[in-house]
């Protein structure tokens, strides 16, 4: 499962980020990395972002990084 | 001795460094505020030290243009003592760049600062455990109470008074937090951002007290409001509304009286130059040029720019703009901005002038540089919207015509801007909590952002309005009349139409009068009308082009200008029934 299918107050737990590496280096130093507990707090309209609470930090990702953001619903 | 700021975005690296400094750089609450090195040299109790202050980054190994600026610091300077600055609201994510920025040889201080957010977030800090387990000074900050500026003035002075071993630090970090995380071998962490990231969440998880209540304030209320996408978007398109009337109105309102004041000045400057030159073109071009170069600048740029900088700084101050990039992210990948340009993009109906300088608040180049093309040339300013209409009246113009053909050009333009400028596709966007603008921060930038209009946009447009004048006065653009032929055949109108349209690049809105005395057919008037309002950036807006990005920036959006403007005439000419 990936972030994007997730619904808004739904919890998960990031298992794996596939993207390349850059990418994922990007992601991971702003705190989005395996094993972090995420909280969906709303999904835009026409596939916008989802903005996701990472504990007291709030982030918007794009669709297509969340596409890419595997995640263990909890 | 020189001492560095470093710290993830929004973390609060410039507030402290300007306290400690003195310098007044931009301080916003939002990621991505600094993207350059600001350097600042003091006089430290009889030392000279330099400060730098560095753009926010979240990690040093990934690649950006904001790392690659800091590791160039790092290389060319001689570096003493690193300063990181952390969000103690969000420890976890900053001290995943502590942990790299201990790997350096370089003593560092940690200044966890905005302490008393993170306490109305219900998250109490043991610096001390904290300091113990990183095995360097850890100082509580706070920007709004001015909390711990002596401590970290004091553990400068310690430093400067014994050198780098006044400050002790561990060479790695305590391996208490590593036995836990059961990945210790001495603490050789290597450059593993992952790695990284899960000792600082066991680091945070020792030293953040949870349990205390959340304050949930009206701040908190009205940002999980903002958040959600309904009524989220409609509360950021009211806002950005009353901020385009609030633009539109101080215009209006300073345009009269300022106009007045300036008269006497005016007629006195022309006066003089009349007498002091003998008659003739010089004289003519002079006396006309110098007043109109000021009237427009005071009148216009002057107040539209004063409101514009009150308005950039209340949106970056607040936490809002991060979310307008959010929640207009869709609508503007459409044609390859992000959703932040909506403020630009929509300050340029009321003047394109200030919406110019606003295009600031885009950090990232190739797409300021789209948002920039499509207000030169598709959005119409009030001005111009104004003359529009009363020549689509004259001439019984299609609005609906005019309208589509716009909206055709932003999305064409958009898309072609966007393929020959590809941009990372990559969104993550950090929403900062909402927070209310400090008076001493907002006068600082209005302060800052304003004083360019004396030192920069006044002597250009006074320059450029000699320019123009002398052009106008000259007749050159008489002998474009030998040019009917062309004219009609091409875009379906007569030479003197095209004349106007030609106009627009000296004054925008003048070119539309033009047409006005003319007697043109309604499909005469489509084709001139359209290729007029999506042609050129007037002259002040062309100025502070210049001043944004280069005289090079400038002369690729007047080709594009041009461009456009002929590709919608012969279109037009292609399509329109005879």
């Amino acid at each position: 499962m990936t972030i994007n299918e997730l619904l808004p107050g739904q919890k998960a737990t990031i298992i794996k980020i596939n993207k390349g590496e850059a990418a994922r280096n990007r992601l991971m130093a702003m705190g989005i990395t395996p094993g972090t507990s995420i909280t969906i707090l709303a999904r835009h309209p026409f596939r916008g972002p989802v903005t996701v609470d990472l504990g007291n930090n709030r982030m918007a990702i794009g669709q297509e990084i969340a596409r890419a953001i595997e995640v263990k619903p909890q | 001795m020189a001492i560095i700021f470093i710290g993830q975005p929004n973390t609060g690296k410039s507030v402290i460094f300007n306290s400690l400094t003195g310098a007044e750089n931009i301080v916003s609450n939002y990621a991505g505020t600094s993207m350059e090195i600001s350097k600042a040299e003091v006089d430290w109790e009889g030392n000279k030290v330099i400060f730098y202050d560095t753009p926010g980054v979240y990690s040093l190994h990934t690649s950006d243009q904001a790392i690659e600026l800091v590791n160039k610091l790092f290389q060319e300077e001689k570096i003493d003592l690193i300063i990181n600055v952390v969000d103690a609201s969000r420890l976890e994510v900053n001290l995943a760049l502590t942990l790299e920025l201990l790997e350096f040889s370089h003593p560092v201080v940690v200044a966890l600062n905005q302490v008393d957010l993170a306490e109305n977030l219900g998250l109490k800090i043991d610096s001390q455990a904290l300091a113990g387990l990183l095995g360097c000074p850890v100082i509580k900050t706070s920007i709004h109470s001015r909390q711990g500026q002596k401590e970290l003035k004091a553990v400068i002075n310690s430093y400067l008074a014994t050198g780098i071993t006044g400050i002790k630090r561990s060479a790695s970090i305590s391996c208490t937090a590593c036995a836990n995380a059961g990945s210790c071998s001495n603490c050789s962490m290597g450059d593993d951002i992952m790695e990284r990231s899960q000792r600082a969440r066991i680091i945070a998880e020792q030293v953040v007290d949870t349990a205390n209540n959340k304050h949930y304030g009206w701040l908190e209320k009205m940002q999980t409001l903002i958040d959600a996408p309904f009524p989220g978007v409609f509360i950021l398109l009211l806002v950005g509304y009353l901020g385009f009337v609030l633009l539109l109105k101080s215009i209006q309102l300073a345009e009269g009286p300022l106009t007045a004041l300036l008269q006497p000045l005016n007629h006195y400057i022309a006066a003089s130059i009349k007498s002091l030159l003998s008659p003739g073109l010089l004289s003519n071009i002079l006396s006309l040029a110098i007043p109109e170069g000021l009237i427009v600048p005071f009148t216009i740029v002057m107040p539209a720019m004063l409101m514009v900088s009150i308005i950039m700084a209340l949106l970056e101050d607040s936490g809002l703009l991060p979310r307008y990039s959010v929640a207009f992210a869709r609508v503007g990948s459409l044609v390859g901005i992000s959703g932040e340009a909506v403020i630009p993009l929509s300050l340029g109906f009321g003047c394109r002038t200030p919406a110019v300088v606003a295009s600031r608040m885009i950090t990232r180049e190739r797409e300021r540089f789209i948002v920039i093309t499509i207000l030169s040339i598709v959005i119409p300013c009030a001005a111009t919207l104004g003359i529009l209409t009363s020549v689509i009246a004259t001439f019984h113009v299609s609005p609906a015509i005019i309208v589509a053909t716009m909206l055709i050009t932003l999305v064409v333009l958009g898309l072609i801007l966007n393929h020959l400028l590809p941009q990372e596709k990559l969104f993550v966007c950090e929403l900062p909590p909402l927070r209310i603008p400090t008076w001493g921060n907002l006068l600082n930038k209005v302060k800052i952002r304003f004083t360019g209009f004396f030192t920069e946009v006044l002597p250009l447009l006074l320059v450029m309005s000699i320019a123009v004048r002398a052009l106008l006065e000259s007749g050159v653009l008489e002998h474009l009349y030998a040019l009917e032929g062309i004219s009609r055949t091409l875009f379906g109108i007569p030479a003197e139409a095209l004349v106007a349209v030609l106009v627009t690049i000296f004054q925008r809105y003048l070119a539309p009068l033009i047409l006005l005395h003319m007697t043109l057919t309604p499909r005469e008037a489509t084709i001139a009308i359209a290729m007029i309002s999506l042609s050129l950036p007037c002259l002040p807006a062309a100025v502070m082009i210049i001043r944004e990005i280069g005289a090079r920036g400038l002369l690729k959006i007047l080709g594009m200008g041009f461009l456009t403007s002929f590709i919608v005439g012969i279109g037009l000419n292609m399509v329109l029934p005879l």
